[in-house]
């Protein structure tokens, strides 16, 4: 299978632009309030702990989130290129529901 | 295993070897070839040229013909109703489906093309992926309010579903889950 046929059917690309699209993520490391939480993407993501079942958030937890952006980049004035956070941004929604989630592919 | 990506000192080789030189690697397969063989420019990092005036560099950007389903599909339907998982590779979301039995519904060329976007919705209810149309929020301030009138609705709704199931017993029983189906969900707040 070639790369470019991979790409094709990738998730990723199924995806397209990720303003607002639902992702289930797993949190990879903790510091103190912040969870560093992997969806998939290039980057990670950092949220805050949420004040509802707060110690519910550990490591390997599987968590909802709704994404933002996949790279937070900007360019400042007078610089040639972007300047890069090498973090994605989304937003908490909640942890995966394991009961109500049906078994599908 | 120790490694310098640093692309912008020296090359490859020249990194390699004074790696090499400390002992912090082995000796990689490639490098008695390459000291054999070395290319005519040694690889090291140049800074690209500035370009002026209106030269540009142009990279396409990546489009499919999937890409429009996709777009429509995102637009009517917001994010799909199971959220997507990146990490598996043969990962199929409720999108990819969708695009595959629009690209299905299109080779067979039975229906017509402003339709096909609502028949490969239908099919999909009919496998059992509900798809819930975006802006539902909104919608559902106003259900409450047309609670009472759809009410009245469904009596009748159900008793033309009836007819249509007499109608159509002869022709086939396949037909009439699908319909049922659809015409349930039609009138509830989706």
């Amino acid at each position: 299978e070639s790369f470019a046929s991979m790409l094709r059917r990738s998730p990723l690309i199924q995806m397209g632009p990720a303003k607002d699209k639902i992702a289930v993520g797993r949190i990879f490391h903790v510091v103190e309030d912040d969870l560093y939480i992997d969806f998939g993407g290039k980057f990670h993501c950092v949220c805050k702990r949420p004040e509802v079942d707060g110690k519910k958030y550990q490591r390997g937890t599987q968590v909802r989130l709704r994404l933002l952006d996949l790279e937070l980049t900007s360019r400042f004035l007078g610089a040639t290129t972007d300047t890069t956070l090498l973090e994605a941004d989304a937003v908490l929604l909640g942890l995966v529901e394991r009961k109500q989630a049906k078994r599908k592919e | 295993m120790a490694g310098n990506r640093m692309q912008k000192i020296g090359s490859v080789f020249s990194r390699t070897r004074n790696l090499l030189r400390i002992g912090v690697i082995e000796k990689p397969l490639w490098f008695d070839v390459y000291a054999a063989f070395p290319p005519l420019r040694e690889p090291v990092y140049r800074v690209p040229r500035p370009r002026y005036g209106k030269v540009k560099d142009v990279i396409p950007p990546i489009f499919y013909q999937e890409d429009e389903v996709r777009a429509r599909f995102y637009r009517i339907y917001g994010s799909g109703p199971r959220p997507f998982d990146l990490s598996q590779s043969n990962y199929k979301s409720t999108c990819q489906r969708f695009v595959e039995k629009f690209n299905e519904l299109k080779e067979e060329g039975k229906i017509e093309e402003e339709k096909l976007f609502e028949e490969t919705g239908k099919a999909l209810l009919a496998s059992g992926i509900i798809l819930q149309r975006r802006g539902t929020d909104k919608a559902a301030q106003q259900d409450h309010q047309d609670a009472e009138t759809r009410d009245s609705l469904l009596p009748l709704q159900l008793q033309t579903v009836l007819e249509k199931i007499q109608e159509k017993k002869k022709d086939g029983e396949e037909q009439t889950p699908e319909l049922a189906e659809t015409q349930k969900e039609d009138p509830l707040p989706s």
